[in-house]
Parts: C-alpha cells; sequence; structure tokens
C-alpha cells in the first residue's frame, strides 16, 4: 500500500493502481481521452500529462503507477501549458462546428477544450475535409472528428476479443477501419458509439434524431432477456430516443463533476457496473419494439361485452371484479415474464387469495441467443423475458406451481386473466380461448389476443412504470420510469390492485407498499434494502441464482 | 378641476353648461378642418420604412413632430423571419439551438444529412409557427451560423392559420 503525494495531499493506494485512477477516487482531477477502466492503459492522447518529482519529463498519470513517496503535481504552469497545447494539436483538424456534432452537450473534448484549452490555434492551414465511412450499418464513423483515442479498437481487443477495428496510415491520415470489404459484426457493435468520448462514432440509430442535452437520462433496466443489464433510458417528454449502457467512464463525466463512480459503493456493486458497461445491440435497439404508441383512447375493446355499455375503467373494474367472484376457484390466470415483481405478487394475490384459484401460468419466450460466437463478451442470457427468475420465486412463496400457458388453457378455467404483455407469444394459442367464457387481456400492444379477449385493459410499457426486476443471477433492480403515458392507460399494478379492492374490500397499496410486503413474505426478497434500490446501482442480495 | 370632487360648489361659467359644450366642440371642429390623416388602405399602402432606431432617436429632438406626422416603421423592427442561403446551399445546420431558445416552441426541426461537404447536417423541414411567435428574436442571437434573419415585413396575411407556419422554401432568401 503505497503512500504518495498528489498536490500537497497525502493518499494511500492499492499496490499497482495507476496515478490518474489514485487521483480520481481522491477527488483530483486529471483529465484524459484514451484511458478506459476496462482496458490496458495505452498513453495514447497525452492529455494526463502530469508532473512528478524527480521525473525531468511530464509524464501519463494513466500509465504511471504509483510508488511510495512520489510527489505528483497537477496544478503547475507546465502542466497547464501542455494540457493547452495538446488541445491545441488535438484541434489542428478537429472541425470547431460543435452545433452540426451530435456529441455536443455530452462531448470530452468540448468539455475539456472549455475547462483547459487554448482560445486561439496557431494553425492558419486549412482543416482537412473527410468523408463519413460506415463500419457497420448501425455505426457511422467520421475521421474528421476522430482523436485517435482507440477506445473502440482496444475495446474489440480487449472485451470483445475479436479484433475486427484497426488505425491504419499515420498522422494527420490515421483513421480506425475495418478488413477492407468488411463490416463489423452485430451483436456488440453499439458500444464504441458510447465509448466515443467525442463524435466520431455514432449511432445510425440516434444519429441526428434529437440533441443530447435536451434530452433526460434515466437508470433502468434492459427487459430484453434475463441478463438484466443495467442501462440509461434517454427520453423527451413522450418518446424514448435512445438507450445507453451505464458506462461509468461516460458517466462521470457526463455529471460534469469530479466525482467518481467507483468510490459509492462496495466492491460487489462496482463488479456489476462494470459488466454493466457493455450493452449488446438487440437491447440498444429494442426499446423500439417496447414503446407504446398505441395507447387506446378507451380503456376496453371496442366489442367488449359489457351489459351497460360503459367502457369507463370504473365500470369495467367493477366488472371483472365481479365475475372473478362469480368463478371462484375456476379462475385462470396467466402471467407474463415482462410483469414486475410487485404486479406478480399482486396478481398471485389475485387469484389464488381473492379468488381461491390455482392454475397460474407464465408464459415463455425464446431463448436469447448470442451473436458473435468467437468473441469473450457474453451478455445474452436465457429467456428473452427480464423477470422470470422473480415470478418463479414469488410463485414459490405462494405455493404455486407455474404451469405453462398451454396447460392453463387445458384446464377448462370458467375465467382467464391474461396479464401481458403478451408480444404475439399468445397468438398461436388465440384460437384456443374459444371454449373460455370470459377471457380478460391486460396488455399495452395491440395483438390478436386483445382482438379476441371479451375485456381489453391498457397497460403500461416497461418505460412508462416503476418496479423491480429478478434477473437470473437474482439480483433484484429498480425499473424506473422513463416516459409520460399518453392516453388512459393504466399502471398495471394499480388496475390490479383496483380489482383486489372490488374482490375482497382490502387495498394492497403501490408500488413501494407491494414491495414492503414481498420483502416481508417473499424469502429472497427478505434483506433487500429499500434504500439500495433507490440508488444508482439499485441491487441488493442475490438469492436464487439461475447461473 | 378634479373629477368626484363632490363638495366643490361650481360658479356660473359651469352651471350653465352651454359654454363648456361649445368649447369642447371647438376641439372637434379644429381638427375636422385640419384633415391630417392617420388610417392608411392597408394592404395596399404600407408603412414607409424609415432608418433605423438609432437615427431617428438623433433626429428627434430637432423634429419632434415627424414621428406623430406620418406613420412610419423603422428598419431594424422585428418582422417575419428568412432563412439564409449561400447560392443553392442552406446555411442552417439544423442544430436545434433556435428550436431550444424559443421560448413559444414556434419552431420545429427535422434533420438530414447535407449536400454541402463542409456541414454534416441540414434541415429537411424547417417549420415556423407565425401564430405562435412572439418575434422576440431569440433565435436570431442563438443561432451559431447565422442562417436565420428578421426582417421588417410586418404584414401577417391570410386566409388560413396553416398559411401562417412557414415552411423552409418560404422562409427562403438568397444570398449571392
Amino acid at each position: 500500500m503505497p503512500t504518495f503525494e498528489i498536490d500537497g495531499k497525502k493518499i494511500t493506494v492499492e499496490q499497482g493502481k495507476t496515478v490518474l485512477e489514485a487521483a480520481r477516487d481522491n477527488g483530483i482531477e486529471i483529465p484524459y481521452f484514451c484511458f478506459h477502466e476496462s482496458f490496458k492503459s495505452g498513453g495514447l492522447c497525452r492529455m494526463c500529462l502530469v508532473e512528478i518529482e524527480k521525473m525531468p519529463k511530464l509524464q501519463t498519470a494513466c500509465t504511471t503507477v504509483a510508488t511510495e513517496g512520489m510527489v505528483v503535481k497537477t496544478t503547475t504552469d507546465r502542466v497547464r501549458q501542455a494540457r493547452s497545447a495538446i488541445l491545441e494539436f488535438i484541434l489542428t483538424n478537429h472541425p470547431l462546428d460543435c452545433p452540426d456534432c451530435d456529441q455536443a452537450g455530452e462531448c470530452v473534448l468540448q468539455e475539456y477544450a472549455h475547462r483547459y484549452g487554448p482560445d486561439r490555434s496557431a494553425f492558419t492551414e486549412p482543416k482537412q475535409l473527410r468523408e463519413h465511412i460506415a463500419l457497420s450499418e448501425l455505426i457511422a464513423y467520421d475521421p474528421e472528428r476522430c482523436i485517435m483515442c482507440e477506445r473502440c479498437v482496444r475495446y474489440y481487443r480487449d472485451i470483445v476479443g475479436s479484433e475486427e477495428l484497426a488505425v491504419m496510415y499515420r498522422g494527420a491520415h490515421a483513421e480506425i477501419t475495418t478488413f477492407p470489404g468488411k463490416l463489423l459484426t452485430y451483436g456488440y457493435v453499439g458500444n464504441i458509439a458510447d465509448l466515443c468520448p467525442v463524435g466520431a462514432l455514432t449511432t445510425s440509430d440516434f444519429r441526428f434524431k434529437e440533441r443530447v442535452f435536451n434530452l433526460r437520462a434515466t437508470e433502468t433496466v434492459c427487459p430484453l432477456c434475463e441478463a438484466g443489464c443495467l442501462i440509461y433510458a434517454d427520453a423527451k417528454l413522450y418518446t424514448v430516443y435512445r438507450v445507453r449502457s451505464r458506462n461509468p467512464m461516460v458517466r462521470s463525466i457526463h455529471a460534469h463533476e469530479n466525482r467518481n463512480v467507483t468510490s459509492f459503493y462496495p466492491k460487489p456493486y462496482i463488479d456489476a457496473i462494470s459488466r454493466s458497461s457493455y450493452i449488446c445491440d438487440d437491447g440498444r435497439l429494442g426499446y423500439k419494439k417496447l414503446l407504446n404508441d398505441n395507447h387506446r383512447a378507451i380503456p376496453a375493446g371496442p366489442d367488449n361485452r359489457l351489459a351497460s355499455g360503459n367502457n369507463d375503467w370504473s365500470s369495467i373494474i367493477a366488472f371483472v371484479a365481479q365475475k372473478i367472484k362469480q368463478s371462484g376457484a375456476k379462475t385462470a390466470g396467466i402471467i407474463s415474464p415482462f410483469a414486475t415483481n410487485e404486479e406478480a405478487y399482486a396478481f398471485m394475490y389475485m387469484i389464488k387469495h381473492a379468488a381461491g384459484g390455482s392454475a397460474i401460468g407464465m408464459l415463455r419466450f425464446p431463448e436469447a441467443k448470442e451473436y458473435v460466437s468467437a468473441g469473450k463478451l457474453r451478455l445474452r442470457r436465457g429467456m428473452q423475458a427480464p423477470n422470470a427468475n422473480g415470478i418463479g420465486q414469488i410463485a414459490k412463496a405462494f405455493d404455486i406451481r407455474l404451469l405453462s400457458h398451454d396447460e392453463v388453457i387445458g384446464s377448462g378455467p370458467a375465467f382467464l386473466y391474461i396479464l401481458g404483455p403478451s408480444f404475439d407469444q399468445m397468438d398461436p394459442l388465440v384460437d384456443r380461448l374459444g371454449a373460455i367464457p370470459c377471457v380478460v387481456a391486460q396488455d399495452f400492444r395491440p395483438s390478436r389476443l386483445t382482438e379476441r379477449a371479451h375485456i381489453v385493459m391498457p397497460g403500461m410499457s416497461y418505460a412508462q412504470k416503476d418496479g423491480t426486476y429478478t434477473n437470473g443471477e437474482g439480483r433484484v433492480q429498480r425499473l424506473r420510469k422513463v416516459v409520460r403515458t399518453e392516453g388512459e392507460a393504466r399502471d398495471d399494478l394499480s388496475i390490479l390492485s383496483d380489482i383486489i379492492a372490488g374482490i375482497t374490500g382490502k387495498r394492497i397499496g403501490g408500488f413501494d407498499q407491494v414491495l414492503g410486503t414481498l420483502m416481508k413474505e417473499v424469502p429472497s426478497f427478505a434483506s433487500i434494502d429499500f434504500d439500495g434500490l433507490t440508488g444508482d446501482v439499485g441491487l441488493r442480495k442475490a438469492a436464487g441464482r439461475l447461473w | 378641476m378634479t373629477t368626484g370632487d363632490r363638495n366643490k360648489r361650481y360658479g356660473l361659467r359651469e352651471a350653465v353648461y352651454l359654454i363648456e359644450i361649445v368649447r369642447g366642440l371647438g376641439v372637434t371642429i379644429r381638427h375636422f378642418f385640419r384633415r391630417r390623416k392617420f388610417a392608411m388602405n392597408y394592404p395596399e399602402e404600407k408603412l414607409s420604412i424609415v432608418g433605423n432606431t438609432k437615427q431617428i432617436i438623433k433626429t428627434m429632438d430637432k423634429d419632434a413632430q415627424r414621428l406623430s406626422e406620418r406613420p412610419e416603421i423603422v428598419m431594424n423592427a422585428r418582422g417575419k423571419h428568412k432563412l439564409l442561403f449561400d447560392g443553392d446551399l442552406i446555411r442552417c445546420v439544423a442544430c436545434k439551438m433556435c428550436e431550444t431558445v424559443c421560448p413559444f416552441f414556434a419552431i420545429y426541426i427535422e434533420p438530414e444529412e447535407s449536400r454541402d461537404p463542409r456541414k454534416e447536417r441540414a434541415p429537411k423541414v424547417f417549420e415556423l409557427d407565425l401564430t405562435r411567435c412572439a418575434y422576440c428574436g431569440y433565435c436570431v442571437e442563438a443561432c451559431p451560423e447565422n442562417a436565420i434573419t428578421m426582417t421588417s415585413d410586418y404584414s401577417l396575411i391570410a386566409k388560413q392559420r396553416p398559411e401562417l407556419v412557414l415552411q423552409k422554401e418560404t422562409l427562403k432568401r438568397v444570398i449571392e
């Protein structure tokens, strides 16, 4: 444990930590472009130069290992001049058209040019104009904006392991390329746009769509497979514009604060964050599949068979509650693994305790496949739905054996409640629903099922509600409301809770109250810390592991 | 004479209303023969554009009457907007600064790839809703490319509201 000094501050760090990491962990800012926690330092950008006593030249903080008795200075005139000169050099061919560039607002170079940059350039020569190159269908590369930090190249070498990117040519002509005539393999391409500190790599998905300073980032969970990657969903009003990984580097710079994620959390959570530094392309583009632009104007479907003819929420909830009461033990339910833990609890409470039924099934979604077969990076796991593990654990606590949706329909129920979203998974079975006298579907997206069901209640998509998901590892993670809701759709949990109140007269409460009940009643939730869930990482306790 | 002073005792001249009526009519009759004309045959006739505010303020002391004589509009008044084109190419880079700064949400922009090799993006759609605009000029100040200006064209005449939502083509002004 060497002890050394930065700017007059005595710091003790772990053996082998670099000066840059040590400074960052202790709230001293050293600017950098190329350093990233997950790769080996390259010392490529020269931005992190610091003065170290008894060393004649300035040293790169990202490659210098902290040793006993070292004296580091980051605020001397020499360092300041070096930073300014490096920025001037980087900006010789970098276009100064920030309004033109998609990165403006979250650009590290823009930020540093303001803080440390020179106000003029000695170069009077015209800047190079260079054409865009498509590195894949998802990524556009702009060589004139590139600062050659090689984060993307090192990501492909060290993290993905497929070495698909390389630097070609030298000096001012240098550029990032793939093998001639080849594009990057779909799978983990989008991450290089997150890694890029400038606007050189942009995703075609988000390119020109919206300015980043108009977007609000919400910390939430990717719902597309059981891995449950932690993501940021960037949204404005009713629309999600993009999904990013919760890359700790990118975030600490975006926050425009001199703080570091790693210093806030103990070790297990850091592992969880760094595991979530990257997301797959399906997760990155998947928000489109889950966006809710098809809200119905009225809660009920057009052919809802209500005797009174009223299609407003209160009559429909009263009708459904009355039907469940009549059906009693012949009430059955099918739950989608997209339902949150709280909804699953309310649903099972409704079927088992309020109605007395026991036939509860879970929809099965296809398995998530890995795209890059040769690579090291493997994120996609389990079913292509987020919460199968959590629903299984809650069913166990209720003493319910989860059936398949086939078996539930086969058991001949008098009343079938399908808690969506079902994403067309129910479609092959819709024709078999004919024998059931009353089918209720709660979904946010029209499908064959919602056309066929007797009562349709519009719920919300994952981007519109609060809740928790339990991923395949057993981590309980927080799902947050990202966008506002249009139309008359209602939060799924509040619909269920109103129906339960209609049957039993007892209210089960909102998200936080149900989560409190879960902590008391379901063993695998017992050790969850509620404050932990409201924090950034949103997880505690790995229980009921699948892998 | 203060109005509503009920306790005041009026003299004979006030008590006999006739004199005051004749005095009042005198003002009317004087204006009738003076024949100074304020109304205009708009929109055939329009306000004449004179100098800018600075010049007018300078000459105001000498010619204090001038402003009230004939209705005029100054050259730097803020009227209908123009989008500037360099020849065939639009200057706007669809950076949405004006859209962001606009307090009335009057501007809507959709970007696309630019044909100009020096620029990355250009507006595919540029809509400016004059029914929302308050002519504050923030968009002109926010523009990093000097692509939008305001003219002294103050006349906003349309038969239907959609005509007042200006598109890229209707806002065009070519700078040679």
